[in-house]
């Protein structure tokens, strides 16, 4: 940008702002607290405290909640951290994205800029200033029962700021919209309760400060004991569910939370609903077994940490050694989770790769249970159409009984060297299993499906009429192993349909290991990854001991593949989900330039002795990806 | 005289009520404010703004070419939903809808299914030749349509061989594409089979294959010495009868379904006048005083395609394209995908119980929103003040943006005192109810 437009710019900012500004004062001039002459919240002036008699604060705020909430949540510094955020690397990044470039341009930014300067000048102060006092040093909310005559149960919270003037500041905020609304019907109003005043928003919340803590509940009696509690009423000690929660948080936890599992269901009519046995199969193989821990555990804790340019969130099930999952979870193998862990493959533009732990002829054998009826047909299809795939082979009974329980997915962004590629390209897959011992028989009957697939494919493609370039049997060996696919031969690549540029079914099996895979070029770096891990144990990929299933998802290779087939998705949103083109490109671009700031996504279940573990983690790239150059892309 | 030149003050107006008859029948009708620009700049003008972007590249505008580029992009993927959700988006955004509707003729006319092509690509490209060709020399189309990789699949132009013709193409040629039932026999169906061996496919293109053409010299239509396909095409092509044939299917598509004898026969001279050229024929035709006779307006049963885009163009309802293509299957026209050789008949024939029910379905989910379909039309903003006033005000609106103004007097009666009631609710709820009904009504299938 040139020097007369940054010049432009800024004053364009600048009456923006002004603008903003004589909007809210000609507002704010119908106040009659401002008519009254009274100080309008504009004016940084030392405002009075509500209660100005000193005291002496409570050093942990946890500890004026009741004992037995059915959910409380802690966050420590979070305000620190949300006051960085309108200035900080976050910020940048995100300024310097193309997508935020167009949107700069748009009517909603400049509505966005307009409704950021109202918000500011209303509450006095920078929005990561006002963003610090609302989370606080510390803040702590709680979900209790209902007391007195109420059915529902209530809210409390607590926040810790750093200083009382600021927390003047915002009361003096919300003091002043409410009486701006004196005739509303909402239920906003100034209410005594006992010797305290409480800002009351729409009739739900009560809201008032001591000194720097600013207290809200949900009704005035909670509110009344919060308060009283503040002010120096009798010692209480933090309830034993924060306090438990505490003690197994990681050091410098951002958020910590609890949630009482079993108050809950004994307080709800029909108990925690869950939908155990109500889930169709795919959903099932994944978090079967984490219902089944939410229902073991009396108290379900989470916790949301981070690292240098990472978020984790975590959750923790704990359960009594003592009473293990029902029988028909043992497809599941948490009790095998600790002895072995799980391999990890890494192939080149990884985008996915899911490992996981599971006892397939056990998952078959109780999916009664763990399944809705309305899944069985699946299962009725898949048996029929296997057996017919392997020769009359019994899918539960012969083939899945073959597999041990380690197995991964992966979906690699494909490389079109020495080839036109497609003009939508598809990732590359692969399905890799490990077989028990003494099972090598299967792996004949696995190449005799892959070819008969093929074949199957083609004489199907024949008998439709269907104009397709079949695909020709192909035979190699990669490092002595031998690999059966299905091809199409080079001079027919350019007049191939698009599912066939994309697709190679081939198979191969590596010691103990079955690749199924959609590219040969992936099928031959997994079978280096596997020979190298055979050759050099001690340095292979492993995720960490306990997991049972994990999933990784790589931004950047999908950031390359979205810029790829950047028409493709600009073409699904616009022709599927009805979007108008300018907003179809603009979202693609925002997925795309979002792909670019990530790194890496990933969520995994364990298992140790004492819990059940959830966890999800986002990292943010060390350094954004360049934009491509638009020659070739999305061609 | 029928297609002689309706003189404006002499023969009649033109009017608004002309204007819109004369959009709905050479596009998918128009906004009231088209309407009115149509009236200001006269007929020759709009019948020469109508006609001239069938030869004028970009004419259509930026945002039907996108559509255009997406449905080439979508091509190659072989869905079908995708493809009739670009060209149905096309023909919405497009500035030059006389093109499209001359493209929407050719493919019902040269009517060729993906279900046996099963090529999105090839499809695509077809219905891109009917879009630049459409409007020229009608020999030169079948010559190219001939040549096409999807027509040549569609009719199994592939096994036709010297060894063993195969009669498709050159039965479907007469029959269907130039001459009609009669003016032919099995004799010239054979021989001219015998022309076209070799017009084969390599890679998807259109290759002579000479090894497998039969260069002996055949008996056509009357005539001595042909070889080659061309020559028979260029033979057929030069018949009165084709000139009749496809005079009448014109007559039929853009006046009346049951034209006059001797309508057909003024087509036919006006058509060899122009050497079946299209764009000119469409131009005296759209000028002529048959066009606009009283006992043309809202005579023809619209295609459920015209329908639809029309009431899209109107409303300027967003949708979910592909899943409108699926909605006009239901109505009895897949694009891309018809019944059979002849394509659709037309006429009443879409108008059956399923279809009726069908079209009924559309229209309320255009009135009332509809999120499977993606429809959501904003009445308040489309309607303005009209949404809050009083029932005539309000049905008078509405008819001038959906129905051209076309209300029958009971009918604008009826609505009115149903607006005016409190049944029908108010504000957008009001205006929706009040679409719903007006588009349910049998005035609103006519075109």
């Amino acid at each position: 940008m040139n020097v007369p437009r940054r010049r432009f710019a800024r004053c364009r900012q600048v009456v923006l702002r002004v603008a903003s500004a004589v909007a809210v004062a000609a507002a704010l001039s119908q106040f009659p607290w401002s008519r009254a002459g009274v100080m309008p919240p504009l004016a940084r002036a030392t405002v009075a405290a509500p209660d100005a008699a000193p005291r002496a604060e409570v050093a942990d705020l946890a500890a004026l909640l009741p004992a037995e909430p059915l959910l409380v949540v802690e966050a420590r510094d979070l305000g620190t951290l949300l006051s960085t955020l309108p200035t900080g690397e976050l910020r940048q990044r995100l300024f310097a994205t193309p997508s935020w470039k167009q949107f700069r341009k748009s009517p909603e930014h400049a509505q966005l800029l307009a409704g950021a300067t109202f918000l500011e000048l209303t509450a006095g102060m920078p929005i990561g200033e006002l963003l610090g006092t609302l989370f606080g040093q510390q803040l702590v909310a709680a979900v209790v029962p209902a007391s007195g005559d109420g059915a529902q149960p209530e809210l409390l919270l607590a926040v810790r700021a750093a200083d009382a003037d600021r927390v003047a500041q915002v009361l003096t905020v919300a003091r002043a919209a409410v009486t701006a609304k004196r005739d509303a019907a909402d239920g906003s109003r100034i209410e005594n309760v006992g010797s305290d005043e409480a800002v009351v928003l729409q009739g739900k919340l009560w809201v008032g400060a001591v000194g720097r803590d600013l207290f809200a509940a949900s009704s005035a009696g909670r509110f009344a004991q919060l308060m009283l509690r503040a002010r120096g009423g009798a010692a209480k000690t933090v309830a034993p569910l924060l306090a438990d929660a505490r003690a197994d948080a990681s050091a410098g936890a951002l958020l910590t939370a609890a949630i009482d599992l079993r108050r809950i269901a004994a307080a709800l009519p029909g108990g925690l609903q869950l939908p155990e046995g109500k889930l169709d199969a795919g959903r099932a193989l994944l978090v079967g077994d984490l219902i089944g821990a939410v229902r073991r555990a009396d108290v379900a804790r989470f916790e949301l940490g981070r690292g240098e340019r990472s978020l984790r969130l975590s959750l923790a099930l704990p359960h009594d050694p003592a009473e293990p999952l029902p029988a028909h979870y043992r497809c599941f193998a948490h009790a095998d989770a600790g002895q072995q862990p799980l391999p990890l493959l890494l192939p080149r533009e990884a985008l996915l790769v899911l490992t996981m732990r599971r006892d397939w002829a056990a998952f078959w054998a109780d999916h009664g249970e763990l399944c809705d009826p309305s899944a069985e047909p699946a299962f009725v299809e898949a048996k029929t159409n296997f057996g017919v795939l392997f020769g009359g082979r019994s899918l539960p009974d012969e083939l899945l009984p073959a597999l041990d329980q380690p197995f991964l997915f992966v979906l690699t962004r494909q490389e079109w060297e020495g080839v036109t590629p497609p003009s939508i390209r598809y990732p590359a897959g692969a399905l890799i299993w490990r077989t028990r011992p003494g099972q090598a028989a299967i792996v004949a009957d696995f190449e005799s499906a892959v070819l008969g697939a093929i074949a199957l494919g083609n004489f199907g493609a024949a008998e439709e009429q269907k104009r397709t370039t079949p695909y020709r049997l192909a035979l190699e060996e990669h490092r002595g192993t031998r690999i059966v696919a299905g091809v199409v031969a080079a001079d027919q690549f350019a007049a191939a349909d698009l599912m066939h540029q994309n697709l190679e079914p081939c198979f191969a099996q590596v010691g103990d290991w079955l690749i199924a895979a959609s590219s040969r070029r992936l099928l031959r770096e997994l079978i280096d990854e596997l020979g190298a891990r055979a050759a050099a144990p001690q340095t292979a990929l492993h995720a960490p001991v306990g997991t049972l299933t994990s999933v990784e998802l790589f931004a950047a290779a999908g950031a390359r593949l979205a810029e790829e087939d950047r028409a493709a998705l600009v073409q699904n949103a616009v022709l599927n989900e009805g979007k108008e083109p300018a907003r179809a490109e603009f979202e693609t671009g925002v997925l795309i330039d979002l792909l670019r700031e990530l790194d890496r996504a990933k969520l995994s279940t364990r298992v140790d002795g004492a819990a059940f573990h959830v966890e999800l983690e986002v990292a943010l790239a060390a350094r954004a990806e360049p934009a491509p150059r638009a020659a070739g892309a999305g061609q | 005289m029928n297609l002689a030149p309706y003189a404006v003050g002499r023969d009649g107006p033109f009017g608004p009520a002309e204007a819109a008859h004369l959009l709905r029948r050479a596009g998918f009708g128009a906004m009231p404010t088209e309407r009115a620009a149509a009236v200001q700049a006269g007929l020759d003008a709009t019948v020469e703004r109508l006609v001239a972007p069938l030869f004028a590249a970009g004419a259509e505008g930026d945002e039907a070419a996108r559509f255009a580029a997406l449905g080439a992009g979508a091509a190659p993927n072989d869905e079908l939903p995708a493809l009739q959700g670009a060209w149905l988006g096309r023909m919405v955004h497009s500035r030059a809808p006389l093109a499209e509707r001359l493209a929407l003729f050719w493919h019902g006319h040269f009517a060729t299914s993906i279900e046996k092509v099963r090529r999105g690509a090839a499809m695509w490209a077809q219905y891109e030749l009917f879009r630049a060709r459409g409007g020229g020399r009608f020999g030169e189309l079948v010559g190219a349509v001939a040549r096409d990789p999807a027509m040549v699949v569609w009719l199994d132009s592939e096994s036709n061989e010297k060894t063993h013709p195969n009669e498709n193409f050159s039965r479907e040629l007469f029959e269907l594409f130039t001459l009609g039932l009669s003016h032919y026999d099995e004799h010239d169906v054979k021989e001219a089979a015998r022309c076209f061996t070799g017009w084969h496919l390599k890679d998807g293109r259109f290759w002579r294959n000479e090894r497998a053409h039969d260069p002996a010299r055949k008996r056509v239509l009357g005539r001595d010495g042909l070889q080659d396909g061309d020559e028979v095409i260029a033979l057929a092509v030069e018949q009165p009868a084709c000139a009749e044939f496809l005079g009448a299917k014109l007559l039929r598509e853009f006046v009346t379904d049951a034209p006059s004898p001797e309508a057909v026969l003024e087509a036919a001279a006006a058509l060899r006048e122009e050497r079946l050229e299209l764009a000119p024929f469409l131009r005296r035709l759209l000028r002529s005083r048959l066009f606009f006779a009283a006992e043309q307006r809202r005579a023809r049963i619209a295609a459920p395609v015209e329908w639809a885009v029309g009431l899209l163009r109107r409303t300027g309802s967003r949708v979910k394209w592909s899943a409108l293509g699926r909605e006009l299957g239901e109505m009895g026209q897949a694009l891309f995908a018809p019944p059979n050789v002849k394509g659709w008949d037309g006429g009443r024939a879409w108008i059956s119980s399923r279809t009726l029910l069908a079209r009924g379905r559309f229209a309320a989910s255009l009135a009332y929103g509809d999120p499977a379909l993606g429809l959501a039309v904003d009445w308040d903003e489309r309607l303005g003040a009209a949404a809050a006033g009083d029932g005539a005000t309000l049905v008078a609106v509405l008819a001038e943006r959906l129905v051209d103004g076309d209300l029958a007097a009971s009918s604008r009666d009826e609505l009115t005192a149903f607006a005016d009631s409190a049944d029908a609710g108010r504000g957008a709820e009001r205006a929706a109810r009040i679409a719903h009904l007006m588009l349910s009504a049998p005035e609103a299938l006519l075109q």
